[in-house]
């Protein structure tokens, strides 16, 4: 009888301690896993954003670059007109200035390659993000397959249900309940 | 004798819009001004596989299939292995240049380059 009532005091030890073991997951796992999608998410914006911008950049160098091409047919224009030798001068100036300036706006276009390449290095962060995601899901697994002795196929079906949520593009916190919810957190 | 620029058909490959714009201003600066654009190595390769062009300047990292892939798919193509490729890549570390060499580039640009380095390689190519 004394033999029966300690199994059962160890028992209710064991089931509370796994509780708190349970607990302990449950918040860092729901607060990371919903903080994760939402850090992609701004990261995306950001791209979008850069992008976007990068393009108004285009398009007005763009326009500079047309008003420079007109301003130099014009003064190719006059000087055709055999000026005087004071406004030869002045104008062969302005020609080499202009001249200056397409080339710089063609410089501009190729620092404006930022964006590709700050956007490889955002994508890099987006794959480490991904991988973090599948880490805390596979942590799930293990944690639950070990605190509640699941068979092998009860593991198998538990690691089904966790690649089909990553399967998917982002993780919804819906989809992570339901996940804990099946097995008990 | 050399084609002129303007008749020289290029397809720049590039996941991002930006730098395919970037590659296809500084070209019409230097005269070449039949370009077109595809945005990953898959699309690359279903065009040049339908149209004839003279050139590719192509991205490393890409979607679907990456610059390295496309490279190997042409070198692969009977139709299409003696097809110049320019790589234009954020990737600068030695072993990556001596994977593209391997693969079958023609030459390589690392970003961000200046217009005069892409005049200098497309003149090196087109010799």
């Amino acid at each position: 009888m004394k033999d029966l009532e300690a199994i059962i005091k160890e028992l209710i030890e064991n089931v509370k301690s796994l509780e708190s073991v349970i607990e302990g997951i449950k918040k860092p796992v729901s607060e990371s896993s919903q903080l994760i999608p939402e850090t992609t998410r701004n990261i995306e914006d950001v791209m979008a954003y850069l992008e976007k911008e990068s393009h108004k950049i285009m398009s007005l160098l763009e326009e500079i670059n047309k008003n420079s091409e007109e301003i130099k047919k014009d003064i190719n224009f006059l000087l055709s007109l055999n000026p005087v030798n004071q406004i030869k001068s002045r104008l062969e100036s302005v020609n080499s200035k202009n001249e200056e300036n397409i080339k710089k706006i063609l410089e501009l276009y190729s620092h404006l390659s930022f964006h590709d390449l700050a956007g490889q290095q955002l994508k890099l962060v987006l794959e480490l993000l991904e991988n973090i995601k599948n880490a805390l899901l596979n942590v799930i697994v293990s944690q639950v397959a070990r605190e509640k002795d699941l068979k092998k196929e009860e593991i198998s079906g538990l690691k089904g249900k966790v690649s089909e949520i990553l399967s998917k593009d982002r993780v919804s916190q819906e989809d992570v309940d339901a996940l804990l919810e099946e097995f008990g957190l | 004798m050399p084609m002129p620029p303007s008749d020289i058909k290029i397809l720049v490959v590039d996941d991002m819009s930006t730098m395919r714009r970037i590659i296809r201003t500084i070209l019409n600066q230097l005269g070449y001004s039949n370009i077109e654009e595809a945005e990953n190595g898959k699309q690359a390769l279903a065009r040049l596989q339908k149209e004839k062009f003279d050139f590719v300047i192509t991205d490393w990292n890409m979607p679907e299939m990456d610059g390295l892939q496309l490279v190997k798919e042409i070198r692969a193509d009977e139709n299409l292995k003696s097809l110049p490729v320019l790589m234009v890549t954020a990737e600068a570390k030695k072993e990556n240049v001596m994977e593209a060499l391997k693969a079958g580039v023609n030459n390589y640009i690392v970003k961000p380059f200046t217009p005069e380095v892409l005049k200098e390689k497309m003149e090196k190519i087109f010799k």
